[in-house]
Order: structure tokens, then sequence, then C-alpha cells
């Protein structure tokens, strides 16, 4: 018994909320459609069984494109004989790197901010928040676009890029969650047993404003994997051959009109993008139900 | 008679605003004795619970503490530093609050947050407990506080208890590291009166077990003449009169407090209208010269609109500011 009651849930408490995603049906196809796409990151090696950025030849030593789906090639092949699956295939991995790179950097830049900003107020207060309406007045993807054309294209410097100016997205959240709990009674009564400020920051009101926060994470992950996207698409991303969703779309575009199978290039790659953000935003709602505990039974 | 374990002098409290500084506390001066049981009774707005966030130094910009002592067990809390006040913040001086639905933190279980103080005062900064007793102090504070199967219920969430039984976690949570005086503010108002009577007991019993002395803010009659051996009464940023509970109710001597009692409707008696006080609680910003009460009070006179009434002993322990009790002002004794 004691056991049990030494162990009473500190901090976030997993279990309730994990109880409550298994039950929710957004979980089920979100999580599956997040699981899959995970997997199939991870193992794109074993999934895919050839190369993305190798050009294919048949027994007659012809290149084989623009070939319709077929076991060999399950999505076809395109304009340079590359097996599409296994760009899509590997595609995930650039995807998903970039969308969790990105939320991290958001987060860890503009979280704390947000946070001081609404818990100290006043003077700190106002000099975080003008920076932030100063980068929110900057469009963030010419800013991106701008950073790449001085710094060069590619995966981290993408992320840098688009990291600059999204954060500030998250400390706007921060600070307006902040000001809200800061005038809780709770925070109060933190106050008055004699909490420290760091401990009434982290420990009462970050779990506090932790669910619009994830909210926000499971927004701009799949926003983030499209921002990105664009930009491999106006061709100052992920650059060739290495193998991306944006890129390859722009890639095959000029196909779109082309006679069957062509268009089948953009499609399907297409298709299988919409469903991983829409697996993502899914899986998001079920997860902020789940770690509102007002929302649990 | 000892030293008082609290002693609050000349106490002021203004809020700084763009529309001019509100004279929420202006000049309040009171006394607790170890283990008593104080009331401050008032109208809303007329500076209970400022006065009892100043003595916590829980006053926040735009408000400011600017004159003033309160001398909690020999020393000044005023001129304490902030790592200082922090410290007796819990537990010396505990407080709990007047919604309970709000006090506790959502996300946390009731045990966790009762463990907080215990854990950050009592282990970490005084060593008195290991860390590996503080499940059972939850525990025993739970069973103190009358919460039926404490051990099932540490691992619940607040919104799992019921109001009640949230105010009694939130007192436990408060007398963990046994302070010697608890400020409640207004600690019924947000619950039914069955549950007010349940709270008020377990307070009474606190006091009898730990010897606790207890600040009971309120504008609850009732509440006052049910717990408090001492009341003061409290009016526009003023005490304008103490004594203890029974001579207060049986002669009050102020006027406001005359009116206040008469304004309590009695069993019994028929009544078409509710005795009310004519006029309107003056505003603390601009508040009227010399007594604040006369613009309301049948007994004014010119003295009253030009000087402060100085405090008056009556009797023992029965104190009054009103020039009706000033010899020097010419008023009756």
């Amino acid at each position: 018994m004691l056991d049990r009651i030494r162990n009473f849930p500190r901090g976030l408490q997993r279990s309730p909320a994990f109880r409550y995603l298994r039950r929710d049906i957004r979980t089920k196809i979100g999580g599956a459609i997040v699981l899959l796409v995970v997997f199939t990151a991870i193992f794109a090696g074993v999934i895919a069984r050839r190369d993305p950025t190798t050009q294919n030849f048949d027994n007659e030593n012809v290149l084989e494109r623009f070939q319709g789906p077929s076991w060999e090639y399950p999505f076809g092949t395109d304009d340079k004989g590359r097996d599409i699956f296994s760009r899509v295939v590997y595609g995930a991995r650039t995807a998903l790197i970039i969308g969790a790179l990105l939320v991290v950097v958001e987060t860890v830049i503009g979280l704390p901010l947000g946070l001081l900003a609404g818990y100290r107020g006043r003077k700190v207060d106002n000099l975080i928040m003008r920076l932030v309406d100063a980068v929110l007045a900057m469009p963030g993807l010419i800013i991106a676009l701008a950073f790449v054309a001085v710094f060069g294209p590619g995966l981290y410097k993408v992320i840098l890029a688009l990291g600059i100016t999204g954060w500030a997205g998250y400390a706007r959240l921060m600070r307006g969650q902040t000001l809200a709990i800061k005038e809780e009674t709770y925070i109060e009564a933190a106050r008055a047993i004699g909490e420290k400020d760091r401990t009434i920051i982290f420990r009462y009101v970050l779990p506090n404003t932790l669910s619009p926060l994830i909210v926000m994470i499971t927004m701009t992950f799949p926003a983030a994997i499209l921002l990105s996207s664009s930009m491999s698409f106006l061709g100052l991303g992920i650059q060739p051959p290495s193998p991306d969703w944006g890129y390859d779309l722009n890639a095959y575009r000029p196909y779109m009109g082309d006679p069957w199978p062509a268009p089948l290039m953009t499609i399907l790659p297409g298709i299988v993008m919409v469903i991983t953000i829409f697996g993502f935003n899914f899986f998001g709602d079920a997860l902020r139900d789940a770690y509102d505990p007002r929302l649990r039974e | 008679m000892s030293e008082p374990l609290l002693k609050v002098q000349g106490l002021k409290t203004y809020f700084f605003l763009e529309r001019g500084v509100v004279k929420a506390v202006d000049g309040v001066d009171f006394e607790m004795k170890k283990g008593e049981i104080l009331g401050l009774v008032g109208e809303t707005g007329c500076g209970k619970s400022v006065t009892a966030l100043s003595i916590l130094r829980l006053i926040s910009s735009p408000g400011k503490t600017v004159e003033g002592k309160v001398i909690f067990e020999g020393e000044d809390l005023l001129k304490k530093s902030g790592e200082e006040m922090r410290r007796i913040r819990g537990t010396k001086i505990a407080m709990i609050f007047q919604d309970p639905h709000t006090s506790l933190d959502p996300v946390f279980t009731i045990g966790y947050q009762i463990a907080e103080p215990i854990e950050l005062h009592q282990v970490i900064e005084q060593h008195l407990i290991s860390a590996e007793e503080v499940p059972r102090k939850v525990i025993e504070m739970l069973k103190l506080v009358g919460i039926p199967d404490p051990e099932q219920r540490v691992t619940e969430y607040p919104h799992q208890f019921s109001g009640g039984m949230k105010q009694r976690a939130m007192i436990g949570m408060m007398v963990s590291c046994n302070p010697s005086m608890l400020i409640a503010d207004e600690p019924t108002t947000a619950v039914d009166v069955t549950i007010q009577a349940q709270i008020l007991d377990l307070m009474r019993e606190l006091r009898r077990k730990l010897g606790t002395s207890i600040l009971i803010i309120t504008h609850n009659l009732g509440v006052i003449v049910e717990m408090c051996d001492r009341v003061a009464v409290m009016y526009a940023g003023n005490i304008v009169e103490q004594a203890d509970t029974l001579t207060l109710f049986e002669s009050p001597k102020h006027p406001y407090t005359s009116a206040l009692l008469a304004a309590v409707p009695k069993v019994g008696v028929e009544r078409r209208d509710l005795e009310t006080i004519s006029g309107m609680v003056p505003s603390l910003i601009n508040p009227p010269p010399g007594c604040k009460f006369h613009p309301r009070c049948s007994h004014a006179m010119d003295i009253c609109r030009k000087k402060f009434p100085e405090t008056v002993e009556t009797e023992k322990g029965h104190l009054v500011n009103c020039h009706l009790y000033c010899k020097s002002s010419g008023g009756v004794d």
C-alpha cells in the first residue's frame, strides 16, 4: 500500500491520459497513421527495395522511365527511371526529421521567452513581445527563402530558416497562457506556501499550459512538413537527388497533363503526404483531449 | 499578557493606478495573541483581503505596502528580504483562500500538492523529515482534516473532490508545516452551509490540536460569532472598532458596527424590509476627509468631517475610533 502511495503521480501523470487515449477512435486512426509513417521513416531501408536515387534499367539496359505501378515498382518510376515508392518512403524520413527538429527549435526558443514574458510582466514582457511582434510582422516563408538564398539550401539550414521566425507563435501562446494561469488562486496559494518563482513557473504554470502547447505542437508539426515541402517545391529546400516530397512534387508537376500513368507520379506521393498530415492532426486532437484532465471522465 | 504573536501597526497598502491612488489599507493597527482566533469583518472592498496579503507580503504591483510595521514573533516582516519572507510563508504563516475550486492546481493530484510544502520546507530547507516519510505525512494530513479513505484519495485529482473536501485538502496543505498562524480569507464563502459548519469545526479543532492562531476574514457575522475570540471591524481601509466578540455584539460602540449588526435579519422577527446602511461605500481614491464613515453616519458632528478620530479604549480591550467617545473631541463618554 505504502508503495503505491509513495509513487503517487508526480508531474504529468501518464496513465489516465494513456487510458483515455487508448479508448479514443481518433487515436486509433491517427495513431496508426503516425506509427506507420514513423515506422516507414525508421525502416526505410528495409521497406524500400530500391535506392531512391538510383536510375533503374531493364534487362536490355533500357532506362525504365514513366512505368505504371507494378509489383516491381509499386508507385511506378519517374522521368529519370527512379522508383517513386522508394522516394516516397525515404521522403517520409526527411519529412519527420524536419517536422521534429523544427518543432524542437521553435519550442526551445519560444517557450521560455513566452513564460518569462508572461510571468515577469512589465519591462521584460514589453521587450520580448515587441520582438515577437517584429518577427510576426515578417513573412515567414519569404524570410526563410532569403535565409536560404544567403546561407545556401540543405536540411539543417531549412530548419533554422523556418525556426528563426516560427518561434514567435509559441512565445505568444505561452505568454497568453502564463498571463491567465498566473492569476489563478492556486498560483497565489503556491506563493503563500513559500514556493520559489522558478518552481512556480516550471511546476505550476508550465504544466497548466501543456494542453494548448501540445495542440500547438501537433499543429506546427504537419505545418512544418508542409512549409519545408513548399521550400523544396520552390527548389530552395532539400536538394536533389535527396528524396523529399516537396521537391518530387515539383519535379513531377510537368507530367500532370501527360497521358496515363504519368499523372500518378504526382498523385500517389501527394496522397501519401495528405494522409500523413491528416494522421498527425487527428492524433493531435486526441492527445489534446487526453491531456486535459477536465475532459477526462 | 505575553508578547503578541502578530502586531500590525499603521499598515498602509496603496494601489497606484492611472486614475489615482487607491488607499485600500490606510493605517491598520491590530494585535493577535498566540492561539487566538481573530475575525476581520467588513464590507466588500474595505481592505480585509489586502490587509491579509500585506501581512504575507503577497501584494504585487501596482500595489505596494508603503508604511507600517508587521511584527510577527518579534520581527518586522516588512523588513525581511524576499528569500527570508518566502521561507516564512507556509512554515510560520499560511493562508487559505475563498474558493477551493480554484485554489488547487487542476493538473496535479491532491497528494502531490499536499506533498509540495512538506517537501519544500520540511525536507529540503529544514531537514526535519526524510523524503521517504513525505507520503506518510501527506496521508496523516488528510486524516487530520477528515478526508475519508486518505490512502485512496491522495492519488485523485482536485476535480474528483467535492468543494468541501477541496477546502479540507487545502487546509491540510496549509497546516502541513505547523504554521503558528493561519490566515483564512473567507474560507466558507464558496461552500454551502453544511460544509461551512464542517470547515469551521475543522479550523476550531486545528486550533485546539495544533495551537494555531487564526485570522478569519469574512463578511459573515454568523461565522464571527461562532468562531472568533475577538473581532476587528474594518471600514474603508481602517479598523474602526475591535473588541471581544461578545462585547462587540452586545455593546457595539462605533455607529458603523451598530448599523452592521442591525442589518442582520433576525429569525422570528417579522419585517418587510431589511435594515440597510444608507449611502454608498466611499471611494478609496478620494475618501471623505476625517472619519470616512461620516457621510453615512447619523451621529456625525463637525469634527467628524475634519479629523480622523483617535483610538479610544472604552473598556479593557475594547478599542474604537469614533469622535463620540473622544473626550477631547467633545463627544459624550
